[in-house]
């Protein structure tokens, strides 16, 4: 009798504190994708200010500035996480495209707000990178305790489901040769 | 101009060596002269310490308390004021002379002052370390520009009075003691009386001995950062101390994890400040030095320290200085700190071009 009793006391107070690492775990993940919507937004506040400034200098290039102004608006669209996810890295690339290509530009590049807006989105990016491995990380957590014993069996119990990753465009995940730096 | 080089290095060396041996032979015959002395003056303190526990023969002995006494100062007037330590001029010839040299012919922005070192208040105020300075001596200073990164590096060596958790424990015995002494005298009919008997000697511990660094970081960010070894981490008085209020975070990559623990006022700062490029460069390093590396971002600038309980510009006044292998050793520990700011990015100031994020 007292051991049953001990026994379903055990239990309740895993299944109590299984259930609330998982809560907590979740949270997590959805406050840290809230942190990365922040810095895509700070991002997207800025590229018409950069399309704007580089137009009229960069005339050759009228495509590329078109479709990272139509990317942005479809960025600042997408409601869904994957579609976020697919025109966001889209954005990424076709951001450094135009970076790349503003570098044969010698009147964009002695430009001081261009430079300064140059500046400013080189940190979003790097803000946005900060935020998204930390989204990553939080998934990864949450992932973890939901697909392992016998955490799953509660995940399972209140319809637990995993979460994707925020996938990296392929450019940015080229690895740093640190010899070479030791060679520079 | 290399060829110029090598030959007024050449001279230098030339220079150093007869002067580390003309100190070589003065340091010889001061101690000889100290030993004569000594020999006289030993038997004369003897008499001296005997006439203070039996002051009746002390009138007979004076002349003898005078020739001892005199011969004493004599000794220290000797080693202080005509041969003023051979080995300490030595040392300090070779860091004016060549170590000053050699850093101003590598780069001519560096200031070199041998017996300086990085301010206490800034060490304290970066919080590099997750414990409270007690005694801090360092030497070796450099103020400079490496690559455009504005630097201080010294060589330091840090204490910890460890007298308070050695004071709880005495403290605790004592009050146990004193506790029962009161009370086996309260039952003898006798008076308690109040015994302070704690000691005021500090009992430095030393935390660090290596390299201190503290340079121009080319993040701006709000709040600060610290990595420091995880050993150091696994330290209950230690990672309870000066670290509170920040939290412990979990890096996104494993191996920097294992040997690294993080602590940060926000997550976000921490992996904004601590790019996946700058951590593999953080495990690189730690992978070549020996010794454990502390880190701390605050307040735009990135504070580095070594824990490698090595000297950084020291001369062996024992051994001859006609090698160039010193020299290369030398330049090899500044061509360091160029590879310290060069691996750790620091150079790359994209992100400051008036920065308006």
């Amino acid at each position: 009798m007292i051991i049953s009793f001990l026994l379903s006391v055990i239990i309740v107070i895993f299944l109590i504190t299984t259930y609330n690492r998982l809560i907590k775990n979740r949270n997590n993940v959805q406050a840290s994708f809230s942190t990365v919507d922040v810095m895509l937004k700070k991002r997207h506040d800025l590229i018409p200010n950069l399309v704007a400034s580089v137009k009229s200098i960069m005339n050759h290039e009228k495509s590329l500035l078109e479709k990272v102004t139509s990317l942005r608006s479809e960025a600042v669209q997408a409601n869904n996480f994957k579609e976020k996810e697919k025109v966001e890295n889209a954005l990424s690339s076709l951001l450094g495209q135009l970076q790349v290509t503003m570098e044969n530009y010698p009147e964009v590049k002695a430009d001081k707000n261009v430079l300064q807006l140059q500046a400013a989105l080189n940190d979003v990016e790097e803000q946005i990178s900060a935020s998204r491995r930390i989204y990553n990380n939080a998934v990864k957590r949450y992932n973890n305790s939901i697909q392992t014993a016998p955490s799953n069996i509660i995940a399972n119990l209140f319809s637990f489901k995993a979460m994707d990753f925020f996938e990296v465009a392929l450019p940015e995940r080229e690895n740093v040769n640190v010899e070479q730096m030791f060679k520079s | 101009m290399q060829s110029a080089l090598k030959e007024e290095l050449r001279k230098r060396l030339a220079n150093l060596e007869t002067f580390r041996r003309k100190q070589t032979k003065r340091l010889k015959f001061q101690k000889r002269i100290c030993r004569i002395l000594k020999f006289i003056y030993m038997p004369c303190l003897v008499v001296t310490v005997a006439a203070l526990v039996f002051p009746v023969i002390f009138p007979f002995v004076i002349p003898v308390v005078v020739v001892a006494l005199s011969l004493w100062l004599l000794e220290y007037l000797i080693v202080e004021y005509i041969f003023k330590h051979p080995d300490v001029q030595y040392r300090d010839a070779f860091k004016k002379d060549l170590v000053e040299w050699i850093l101003r012919s590598i780069n001519e922005s560096f200031i070199y002052k041998a017996d300086q070192k990085i301010p206490q208040q800034k060490i304290e105020q970066a919080q590099i370390f997750d414990n409270r300075i007690d005694d801090y001596r360092g030497e070796d200073h450099i103020q400079g520009n490496i690559s455009g990164v504005e630097v201080e590096i010294c060589e330091g060596r840090l204490f910890v009075d460890k007298q308070t958790f050695k004071s709880i424990s005495k403290e605790l015995a004592n009050s146990i003691i004193s506790f029962t002494g009161e009370v086996v005298i309260s039952l003898l009919g006798g008076e308690t009386g109040d015994d302070d008997g704690d000691g005021d000697n500090r009992n430095l511990i030393e935390f660090f001995n290596g390299l201190l660094m503290q340079a121009d970081f080319n993040k701006q960010h709000s709040g600060s950062i610290h990595v420091i070894p995880i050993e150091t981490s696994k330290n209950w008085f230690v990672s309870k101390s000066l670290f509170h209020g920040k939290g412990k975070v979990e890096m996104d990559n494993e191996e920097f994890n294992k040997v690294f623990s993080t602590y940060t006022t926000g997550e976000l700062e921490a992996h904004y400040v601590l790019s996946p490029k700058l951590m593999q460069a953080l495990l690189e390093i730690n992978s070549q030095v020996k010794g454990g590396i502390y880190i701390a971002f605050s307040s735009g600038k990135l504070f580095f320290g070594i824990d490698w309980k090595k000297d950084l510009f020291e001369a062996d006044f024992n051994k001859p200085l006609t090698s160039e292998t010193d020299v290369e050793y030398i330049v090899s520990q500044i061509n360091f700190f160029e590879i310290l700011i060069k691996q750790l990015a620091l150079d790359r100031k994209i992100w400051n071009i008036g920065a308006t994020a």
